[in-house]
């Protein structure tokens, strides 16, 4: 066989494999956005901030073992203060982080040092959503004070059930279908400052927030 | 011999169990620390607040001897003259209301009011009525005709507070966390608590929108520092004089991240404390000792499972003024209606 039709041959063959290989990549990317995503017909869970009481029932009612429901922080709300009534239980012994002195369960809220200023300590809560169990006893706290906390169904672990389990227990029928191209719901407070924040200053971390956002 | 052998071992295996089990019955009466983390209640999945519903009777130094409604649905300031006359601000009027809490005139305002404060009869403008609105400060006559209204009081204001002096109008913005001294025409004179890059000056912690102030009887312009969990008081040209307050959960204390919301000063240059979240009414003394309870939550008709509720009234908070009889004037935000108080004769003939 000559040479210059088995290089012919490799280089048809590469060719081939490439396009076979870049159709199925962007097949699957596309494939899998659209699972994620949803398009706007589908629907998913969602709770509805502003009803929400941080009953604690979204910890035992969901079908999954560790529930889908997590706590989120809206940053433009929280005052970084250094009593959390989020993070200290309300019969804190010491404004440390020792156990005894968090509220968490699972001490899920995590607590870390921003900066000293006007006298006073600041520091940012964050939400460990691998040890989050769900059941808004930081949500129920933080609302004494500025609600900054809240519950969401994380729909990278909701099995989007017919029938949501935790919306049947949930006593103020808090949790109800929304679109799944905007799967998420903001506090009111939390919507109009991003809403603000994107139209003002155009933040793209504001404007994706919007964009996932179903109103209330 | 075989069945005695096992009757011994049986024996010996019950024996074990019982030693065994009364040793473990033992050592979960005794609760040792490794046994629990924490405080049961603490790590538990729900949030018990009652705790902070109780608060021990024998505080509670005053008595509420009235309350009247003030027609507005969403109530949010309250001062009383010095002829008793009440000014309630809300939704998009103010309301006129005698002592008795009879309305004698309703004044429709051009947007929605924060505050409300009026001047006494000493001053240089007397019976004036300045209600607070986000960037703006309307003046009122006492008979609610507008007189004036400032427009420029610095960028992005939101005026939570305005408290009238001898010689200025003081008035909090809570978005520059700033006091801003003002002359009667409306300008701005200083801003007490600004950022200055070349003097190290003293500044406001304001984590949510609440932000009082208030001229002691002293003349001493007092203020609310609620990130801080003090009442400071200020020289009129902005020299901190004292401060006190400190943050705990308990009664003596002012609770969570940012209290307290509203304060008065009594005649006698007593403070009354409104705090947010737990719905505390309290009393301190002109040096800021603690002296008692007017109020709690349960006196309020609040019920424990509304305490840390998303919707008001778990983010509503109680204004408060006091009269020139010593009366605590409680604006319930929740009833929409102004709740008076006065001290138990008990209490105060021992105060005396």
């Amino acid at each position: 066989m000559p040479d210059d039709f088995s290089t012919s041959d490799r280089r048809q063959f590469l060719t081939s494999s490439l396009r076979v290989a870049g159709a199925l990549t962007a097949a699957a990317t596309g494939g899998f956005l659209a699972g994620r995503r949803g398009s706007a017909s589908e629907t998913r869970w969602q709770i509805d901030p502003n009803k929400c009481i941080a009953c604690s029932r979204c910890a035992s009612a969901c079908v999954l073992d560790e529930s889908a429901v997590k706590a989120v922080q809206c940053f433009d709300m929280c005052g970084y203060c250094d009593i959390c009534t989020g993070y200290f239980d309300p019969t804190y012994l010491r404004i440390d982080t020792a156990a005894e002195n968090q509220m968490c369960p699972t001490n899920a809220v995590i607590r870390t040092f921003v900066e000293e200023k006007a006298g006073q300590r600041f520091y940012e809560y964050t939400i460990d959503s691998q040890l989050c169990i769900g059941c808004g006893k930081c949500v129920k706290g933080c609302a004494l004070m500025n609600g900054s906390l809240y519950l969401q169904i994380m729909h990278d672990r909701c099995v989007n059930c017919n029938e949501c389990a935790i919306g049947v227990s949930c006593p103020t029928q808090a949790i109800s279908r929304v679109s799944a191209e905007r799967p998420y719901r903001a506090k009111r407070l939390a919507g109009i400052l991003m809403r603000q924040k994107a139209e003002r200053f155009n933040e793209s971390a504001a404007r994706t927030f919007v964009d996932h956002s179903s109103e209330p | 011999m075989t069945n005695q052998q096992d009757f011994r071992g049986w024996l010996i295996v019950a024996a074990l169990s019982g030693a065994v089990g009364a040793s473990a019955l033992l050592v979960a009466r005794a609760e040792p620390q490794w046994l629990n983390r924490g405080p049961a209640s603490a790590r538990s999945p729900s949030l018990d607040l009652r705790a902070l519903m109780h608060i021990d009777p024998r505080l509670i130094c005053f008595a509420q001897t009235h309350q009247f409604p003030v027609e507005l649905a969403e109530p949010c300031g309250i001062a009383v003259a010095d002829d008793g006359t009440l000014y309630v601000v809300g939704d998009q009027r103010l309301v006129i209301l005698t002592t008795e809490g009879t309305i004698t005139q309703r004044v429709p305002l051009e947007g929605r009011p924060t505050c409300v404060g009026v001047s006494g009869p000493s001053q240089v403008l007397p019976r004036r009525v300045y209600i607070g609105f986000a960037a703006r400060v309307d003046v009122l006559d006492s008979s609610g005709n507008l007189v004036a209204s400032w427009r420029d009081l610095g960028q992005d204001a939101l005026v939570t507070s305005i408290a009238s002096g001898p010689e200025h109008v003081y008035v909090a913005d809570a978005a520059n966390r700033v006091i801003l001294r003002c002359d009667f025409e409306g300008k701005v004179l200083a801003r007490l608590g600004a950022a200055d890059a070349l003097h190290d000056a003293h500044q406001f912690v304001v984590p949510s929108a609440h932000f009082d102030v208030a001229v002691g009887p002293d003349k001493l312009i007092l203020v609310a520092n609620p990130g801080a969990r003090r009442i400071e008081a200020f020289s009129p040209d902005g020299t901190l004089e004292s401060y006190w307050g400190s943050s705990s959960s308990q009664v003596e204390g002012f609770f969570g991240c940012c209290n307290p919301a509203h304060f008065a000063v009594l005649p006698d240059g007593t403070f009354v404390t409104s705090e947010k979240g737990v719905f505390r009414v309290k009393v301190y003394g002109a040096g800021g000792e603690f002296q008692g309870v007017v109020a709690g939550p349960a006196q309020l008709g609040i019920m424990a499972g509304e305490l840390g509720s998303n919707e008001s009234p778990g983010l509503a908070t109680f204004d408060v003024a006091a009269d020139r009889q010593g009366r605590v004037l409680l604006l319930d935000a929740r009833e929409c209606c102004v709740r008076i108080f006065e001290r138990n004769r008990a209490t105060h003939g021992e105060k005396s």
